[in-house]
């Protein structure tokens, strides 16, 4: 090859280069223009920081007034305190604690309600599965407690609720005692003590058998109960 | 002294309720006034949709104020079981007959399959005693870490709405603001079901 030829083949690959150079430029400008309009029209997800302000509607009080309020309030919040002894359930990690004075004197492993929602067939009807949250009170206590089995436990095995009333009744799956928190909530025992520590209930306590039998004799009824 | 007064309200009533003090960032689960359990929080921030050239604009959030949960994933998160047919019960002298042992008595639901309680979710609130008329007024996003939102990310995101809006095949989003509340992913879980409708959550901020 000749030095003439090397150069014109150098000047050939040059002007390629730049023509690709010059048509990708064009297209790169032609895209982030496109999108830099699009971007406009956008209305992304912006992180920022929280900047807090006092309420406008707060009225404006002097020092005085201020100290009166906040020690009423504070007198008001002492009152509604529950005193003295209350049990305290944590539906997520399934631990009761009994508290006396502030002071946790038990804690059991129990087992709560799984949160499943129960469909039956024939009209739709629906019973959820929740340990109910918030305040409760013991009403009462009951040794050897006896179960009417509710429609439900009947529609979750597939089977229709019978008619005669005597089929509903379960003298063994609440166990040995049971402590009624109203609207059919129960503490109680348990024929699935390996199930303990975990959500697996329509929505009662369960406790193992040692637990139970120490919450009947040490909480009394009219025993708060916080759950959570 | 507000915070005080809006928590004697909460604890009148016999449910529990949430306390979350932004500048402690600390999270209580209360109930008459006392911590039944607490919640540290690893970082609170603002959020919010804005168009990707303005400068961002802080959201102002007037405290004390106490939200109320509209939606939240304690409501919508749960496993069903619905049975197609029924079958007559199975009588008790039958089940005498032939006592089954106790373990296989365990019922054998058939429900959905449901996902591991998640780590990140979104709860739409209210300002309590406000009407709402089925619109969340504020986006609360509970989240084992901060959403990583760098410019390229938000540019991405901008172009990718402005052009489903230019297509006609979207909407630009209109979605109130929100706080970010980062917690640790066991912490987030333990929260989940207690973000249901009703909920109340009383917003302090101790600097005050």
């Amino acid at each position: 090859m000749t030095l003439e030829h090397q150069g014109a083949e150098t000047a050939r690959t040059r002007g390629l280069l730049g023509y690709f150079g010059l048509l990708g430029a064009v297209a790169f400008l032609l895209f982030a223009g496109s999108a830099s309009v699009l971007a406009r029209f956008g209305q992304p997800l912006t992180l920022m920081p929280l900047a807090t302000v006092p309420h406008p509607e707060l009225p404006q009080w002097d020092q005085g007034q201020l100290k009166t309020r906040a020690a009423r309030a504070q007198a008001q919040l002492e009152r509604v305190k529950p005193q003295g002894l209350y049990l305290v359930v944590d539906t997520y990690r399934n631990r009761l604690r009994v508290v006396e004075d502030g002071r946790v004197v038990r804690e059991a492993l129990c087992s709560t309600g799984t949160g499943i929602v129960l469909i039956d067939p024939r009209n739709q009807r629906k019973w959820v599965f929740d340990t109910p949250l918030g305040e409760r009170v013991i009403e009462r206590k009951q040794r050897n407690p006896v179960w009417i089995k509710p429609d439900w436990a009947f529609i979750e095995e597939g089977e229709e609720p019978p008619k005669d009333p005597a089929e509903r009744v379960d003298p063994y799956s609440l166990g040995d005692y049971g402590l009624y928190m109203g609207d059919g909530y129960i503490i109680h025992g348990t024929l699935f003590k390996s199930l303990l520590g975990r959500r697996v209930t329509h929505g009662c306590i369960r406790l193992g058998d040692e637990d139970l039998e120490f919450l009947y004799h040490n909480v009394p009824v009219g025993t708060r109960v916080y759950l959570y | 002294m507000a915070s005080l007064e809006a928590e004697v309200a909460l604890a009148r009533k016999p449910n529990i309720y949430l306390t979350l003090d932004l500048a402690q960032k600390s999270l209580a689960i209360k109930a008459r006034g006392i911590v039944l359990d607490e919640v540290p929080v690893l970082a609170v921030e603002a959020a919010a949709r804005q168009a990707f050239y303005f400068r961002p604009r802080p959201v102002l959030l007037p405290v004390p104020v106490v939200l109320e949960v509209l939606q939240g994933p304690g409501d919508t998160d749960r496993e069903v079981i619905a049975p197609t047919r029924l079958r007559p019960a199975s009588r008790q002298e039958d089940e005498e007959e032939t006592p089954l042992p106790a373990a296989s008595q365990t019922p054998t639901p058939t429900p959905t399959p449901k996902p591991e309680t998640p780590t990140r979710y979104r709860v739409e609130v209210f300002r309590a005693g406000t009407k709402h008329q089925g619109k969340a007024e504020l986006v609360l996003w509970v989240s084992d870490s901060l959403p990583a939102r760098n410019v390229w990310q938000r540019f991405r995101e901008a172009v990718k709405e402005g052009w489903a809006y230019l297509r006609g095949r979207g909407e630009i989003t209109h979605e109130p603001p929100g706080i970010v509340l980062v917690v640790k992913g066991e912490d987030a879980r333990r929260l989940h079901h207690l973000f249901r409708q009703g909920m109340t959550m009383l917003v302090t901020s101790t600097a005050l």
